[in-house]
């Protein structure tokens, strides 16, 4: 057998230690078994296939209203999935005992939950991000003859994916303080879709929560996805500051909590 | 205690709840041993592993591993250790030559030929050489240790620590897994846990004993099977046995005799307070007047379950 000292040791130690590993691990679990492509058709058939119908269907439609429908479809129903997909992240390998496991390697709880961070981040970009916005933005060409700037497109698909980061954070942080899924899931589902209803007791909130990135609601025409998309000045900006700050939060919250955590 | 020591721990402690699940716990660990940490479920043996891992942290109390900190160098010292948990699970969408590699790269980025070759060994050396690229979904229990045991020692630790490595193993994995400790130990520490205490008795030099959270029993296995209530000599005698008995009452430092009888040999357990007179006039007295005969004559040496036993019941075995 090869003896230790003809192999090249691995130096990262600290809050590095095992991240590099660690992250090859996690996206080869997205990226090398078939959830990628799996989550990636999924999408396009939901979103494109909807866009699809509606460019088809009606002539008249112009950009504003295909970014702002493209806005909904992309980040509302994907959010489901986010939520879905990151609640096992954590919870499972507390739960099944590999989280133990490769915590007994030189790992260290800051670099298990980066990797976590960086591997799914990377999973969402690419399978429920960039591949149906590809395809949406042929289809508002070749389909529904509309041209938009690809600059601005894609500034567009940064301020999604980064709405997407919200709940994906959101869901890690929960799953380093519980053990049990249905908080995991529960919360960033009833934050996603409760928004409505708390806008209706509270219309201030709207200013602040992150759901007009995405979605129009009230009076406002646009979101500030199709705001940035069509080329407009979106209404207010506040709700996506505040959601980049709570992801700083998040990341900060869960990696203090994870620290504590006992396997 | 020497500055070598592998493992020391002082005063440590561990409670959930309220309730002390470790107790005080002083350990030293030496190098190149193989240390068994005995005890009934729930004594306290995986929560001390996992103290030592940093996997969980001291109530009170501390301990160094390699001379570093438990809690503070946690990850230096993963980095000289392999680990294998009490019921070992892996990433079910790895095969068991992926596990390897995945846990082999924590501790070595290449040349990619000799980590690969490292792999191929380590597989042939737990049988799994025909099932490395099955799913681990499929494996049985028995597989799943003999790759626990794989992944633990495939970076060639400096400590090895076996949360009962022989559990759900078949006789001859069982057999192959004592063998690979005793090859391991010029190379490595090995502190391990069983509840299989004949394993205990075959390769350990050293036994520490968990009760309750408590170290109850401590100390090279030599002096725990001797014993800890005072010397006691184990006689097979046969013929003028009354004869033999009233001539040893007599002695001065004798404390007591009691005595059995199984297929014509009548045994007595002498207990002594004077070894060095015992062995030079126990066994002449015994002789004297050619009537009795002597058929084995030794200091008893108790059986590791008998020791076990005793402590764990409220016995007094403990050698420290």
């Amino acid at each position: 057998m090869p003896a230790n000292k003809d192999l090249t040791p691995v130096y990262s130690r600290g809050w590095r230690g095992g991240l590099r590993n660690m992250l090859r691990g996690e996206l080869d679990r997205w990226f090398g078994t078939r959830t990628w492509w799996t989550q990636a058709l999924l999408w396009v058939f939901i979103i494109n296939g909807l866009l699809l119908a509606i460019l088809a269907q009606d002539e008249t439609v112009g950009i504003p209203d295909v970014t702002t429908l493209y806005g909904i479809f992309a980040g509302m129903f994907p959010s489901i999935a986010v939520v879905i997909a990151a609640q096992d992240a954590i919870v499972g390998e507390k739960e099944k005992g590999t989280a133990a496991w490769v915590l007994s390697k030189p790992v260290s709880r800051i670099a298990f939950i980066l990797s976590k961070v960086i591997g799914y981040g990377l999973g969402v970009l690419v399978s429920l991000v960039l591949i149906p916005a590809v395809i949406a933005f042929l289809e508002f060409r070749f389909v529904g003859g509309l041209t938009i700037d690809p600059g601005k497109f894609a500034l567009g698909i940064g301020v999604l994916w980064l709405y997407l980061c919200f709940y994906l954070l959101l869901t890690l942080m929960l799953g380093t303080f519980f053990s049990a899924r249905p908080a995991v899931i529960g919360i960033p589902l009833a934050l996603a879709f409760g928004q409505q209803l708390l806008f209706g007791i509270l219309p201030a909130a709207i200013k602040v929560m992150p759901w007009t990135i995405a979605i129009p609601i009230g009076d406002m025409d646009f979101s500030i996805i199709s705001a940035i998309m069509a080329g407009r000045h979106p209404y207010d900006m506040t709700p996506f500051y505040v959601a980049c700050a709570a992801m700083v939060l998040f990341i900060a919250v869960g990696l203090w909590r994870f620290q504590r955590e006992e396997l | 205690m020497t500055g070598s020591a592998i493992v020391q721990t002082h005063g440590l402690s561990k409670s959930y709840n309220g309730t002390l699940a470790l107790k005080n716990l002083d350990l030293t660990v030496q190098p190149n041993s193989i240390f068994g940490f005995l005890g009934p479920n729930g004594a306290g043996k995986t929560t001390t592993m996992k103290l030592l891992l940093g996997l969980i942290r001291p109530t009170s109390g501390g301990g160094q591993v390699f001379g570093l900190d438990i809690t503070r160098d946690s990850v230096e010292i993963r980095s000289r250790i392999g680990y294998l948990p009490q019921d070992p699970r892996f990433y079910q969408h790895m095969t068991a030559r992926e596990t390897l590699d995945y846990t082999l790269r924590f501790f070595f980025s290449g040349p990619p030929a000799l980590l690969r070759e490292r792999i191929e060994e380590t597989l042939e050396l737990v049988g799994l050489a025909d099932k490395a690229d099955r799913p681990i979904k499929g494996f049985s229990g028995g597989e799943r240790q003999r790759l626990g045991i794989a992944q633990a020692q495939i970076n060639y630790p400096d400590l090895l620590i076996l949360d009962e490595p022989a559990a759900s193993l078949d006789p001859l994995g069982r057999h192959d897994v004592l063998e690979v400790m005793s090859r391991l130990r010029k190379h490595t520490t090995v502190f391990y846990s069983t509840h299989i205490l004949d394993d205990v008795q075959q390769i350990s030099d050293t036994v520490a004993i968990l009760n309750h959270g408590e170290l109850v029993a401590y100390g090279p296995i030599e002096t725990l099977l001797a014993g800890s209530g005072g010397v006691v000599f184990s006689i097979g005698v046969k013929g003028d046995v009354a004869g033999a008995q009233s001539r040893i009452s007599g002695l001065p430092f004798i404390v007591d005799i009691q005595s059995s009888e199984k297929a014509g040999v009548t045994r007595f357990l002498v207990s002594v307070n004077d070894e060095t007179a015992a062995e030079t006039q126990l066994l002449p007295t015994l002789l004297q007047g050619g009537a009795a005969i002597v058929v084995d004559y030794g200091r008893k040496r108790y059986e590791l379950e008998e020791v076990f036993m005793n402590i764990v019941e409220g016995g007094s075995h403990a050698s420290q």
